[in-house]
């Protein structure tokens, strides 16, 4: 905090300083450092203020702290609440990337399917999963099944638009020379239709996981009956452990964060060709 | 022209008589891009393609192929009629066509896989395909690791690897740098010379299509059609020699010649 003031104060002289100093800096070490103050900045302000005008109840970093290792060691619901949650989130992302590959890559090559289902796709995509939650349940019954269901209502339709795209814009250059050395239909769709359209895919994925986090959790919050995470969230701030409640919050964050950027990542780096979308 | 394409077909098995356009003729609706099109390449023969752009060289390569069908005419190779690709003909693109996604080797195996040759088989015949056109050593790179003329040398072996008798090449060497394309020309001469197949060879150089043919086809007109066929008697094998030739030299202003007049007839054409 110090240095932003002295910044600020400081004297044309002390310039040249600066400028060296930025240059010995990486930008990745700078990028860390940034982020790393932007958040301390706002746990001080946040545990200052709660300290000033909060009651008791409410949750502080120094509280969120201490209740880490309570919530991860001595609290018997949160392990079993996350295994209900995610199994759920990854069996229902896993059904949602398969249908929404083979909708989609479906609808991109063969212009009949794609008329024939771009209402299913767009309609669906336009529903909020929060209003098909009842009908799912009148179908399906207040239990898990419904929660997998509206995972899947969520995350099918971003999966099966981006696979959409991604058939769509596969260059024509690529399509040819599979026609060219005469390949038959299987060999265009798996071994090129996938890989050409993998941007968008993964594109797709990270929309999809996002939704398919929603999806999971407004399904526990509006049944109530089940053990997952997020109703465990909701039960342990309604009973004002707020501190608690904050880090099983952050065990979400930190598996949808992992879906919506690491997935990239280790593709990214496990593929060193992705970068190139286009024919050179 | 026919006594021409006789005298070179002579020495062909029967089943080897490489490939008779007749009355070839092609429309973009009502666009006649060209017409009445008919040649011969024998066997072991190699014809270049030089006319101003959008004369249709590429339409009429991808015609022979069977990526396109025209509107008459035919296309025989080795006295079958071509109306879809075929394991005897094979491509060399311009832009290289190479796939981003795979290693160069399995760029070159990419056309005996989907033939159905077992993958491990296949990776066996493209590395001597890749040693053909010195590419070894690079087997592993991704075609964003390999220089542009490293990319059409795995393009050249992929095409190659299929064994075919019918290499259509679409102006192959047009993407690359003036050095690059000089060392791939003579290059592809010596692998042809070892190897020889029927040759379609479209190109905007002039000079490239004086030294890789045995004739020059200048197409040109509206619609377009065969405007002149100059015969090429240079010896084989050829190298850097034969460009140095008088020979060479005067075939070279020869085809100039007609590339200018039709270009001065097809006014507009360049504008396509």
């Amino acid at each position: 905090m110090a240095t932003v003031g002295d910044k600020t104060q400081a004297p044309a002289t002390a310039q040249p300083v600066q400028a060296v100093r930025k240059q010995r800096m990486s930008p990745r070490t700078k990028r860390i450092l940034t982020r790393i103050l932007a958040v301390l900045s706002v746990l001080v302000v946040w545990q200052v203020l709660v300290a000033l005008f909060g009651r008791d109840f409410m949750a502080t970093p120094l509280g969120i702290a201490e209740a880490i290792p309570q919530v991860l060691f001595n609290d018997p619901k949160v392990w079993p609440g996350v295994w209900e949650t995610f199994s759920v989130v990854f069996r229902g992302m896993a059904v949602s990337i398969v249908a929404g590959l083979i909708i989609g890559l479906a609808m991109g090559r063969i212009p009949f399917l794609a008329d024939s289902m771009a209402p299913y796709v767009n309609g669906f995509y336009a529903t909020p999963m929060i209003a098909v939650l009842p009908i799912i349940t009148l179908w399906l019954g207040f239990n898990t099944s419904a929660t997998f269901a509206l995972v899947v209502f969520a995350a099918v339709p971003p999966m099966a638009v981006a696979a959409w795209d991604g058939a769509k814009s596969i260059p024509t250059r690529y399509l040819e020379v599979a026609e060219s050395f005469g390949a038959r239909r299987r060999d265009v769709w798996i071994g090129i239709a996938i890989p050409a359209s993998l941007p968008y895919l993964l594109a797709g994925f990270r929309l999809a996981s996002g939704r398919a986090l929603a999806a999971v959790v407004i399904a526990e919050f509006l049944i109530g009956t089940g053990q997952g995470l997020g109703i465990h969230i909701m039960r342990l701030a309604q009973n004002f452990y707020h501190d608690e409640a904050i880090v099983a919050l952050m065990i979400l964050t930190m598996v949808g964060l992992f879906l919506a950027v690491g997935v990239e990542a280790i593709i990214r780096r496990r593929y060193p060709w992705f970068r190139v979308t286009t024919p050179s | 022209m026919s006594q021409v394409a006789t005298e070179h077909r002579s020495g062909a098995t029967p089943d080897h008589q490489g490939i008779v356009v007749q009355g070839l003729t092609k429309y973009y609706g009502d666009h006649c891009v060209f017409k009445d099109i008919s040649f011969e390449i024998g066997p072991t023969e190699i014809v270049s393609v030089v006319g101003p752009s959008g004369c249709g060289k590429t339409t009429l390569l991808r015609c022979l192929n069977g990526l396109i069908h025209a509107d008459e005419g035919s296309v025989l190779v080795d006295g079958d009629l071509v109306s879809k690709p075929r394991p005897e003909i094979a491509i060399v693109f311009q832009d290289f066509g190479l796939f981003p996604w795979k290693t160069a080797l399995d760029n070159v195996a990419y056309g005996l896989t989907v033939r159905g040759t077992p993958k491990k088989k296949a990776r066996e015949t493209a590395r001597d395909f890749v040693k053909l056109v010195a590419l070894d050593g690079f087997e592993e790179r991704y075609p964003h690791q390999l220089s542009g003329g490293m990319q059409q040398r795995a393009g050249l072996a992929r095409a190659l690897a299929v064994e075919p008798r019918v290499l259509l090449m679409d102006e192959p060497f047009g993407a690359l740098d003036a050095q690059t394309r000089e060392l791939m020309q003579f290059e592809l001469l010596q692998i042809w010379d070892r190897n020889p197949a029927a040759m379609l060879f479209v190109t905007h150089g002039i000079e490239e299509a004086v030294l890789m043919g045995d004739r020059v086809i200048v197409l040109g007109g509206r619609p377009s059609g065969i405007h002149e066929v100059v015969d090429v008697p240079l010896p084989r094998p050829r190298d850097a020699a034969t460009v140095a030739s008088p020979e060479f030299q005067n075939l070279r202003s020869q085809v100039w010649d007609l590339v200018m007049t039709v270009r001065r007839n097809t006014a507009g054409a360049d504008e396509e």
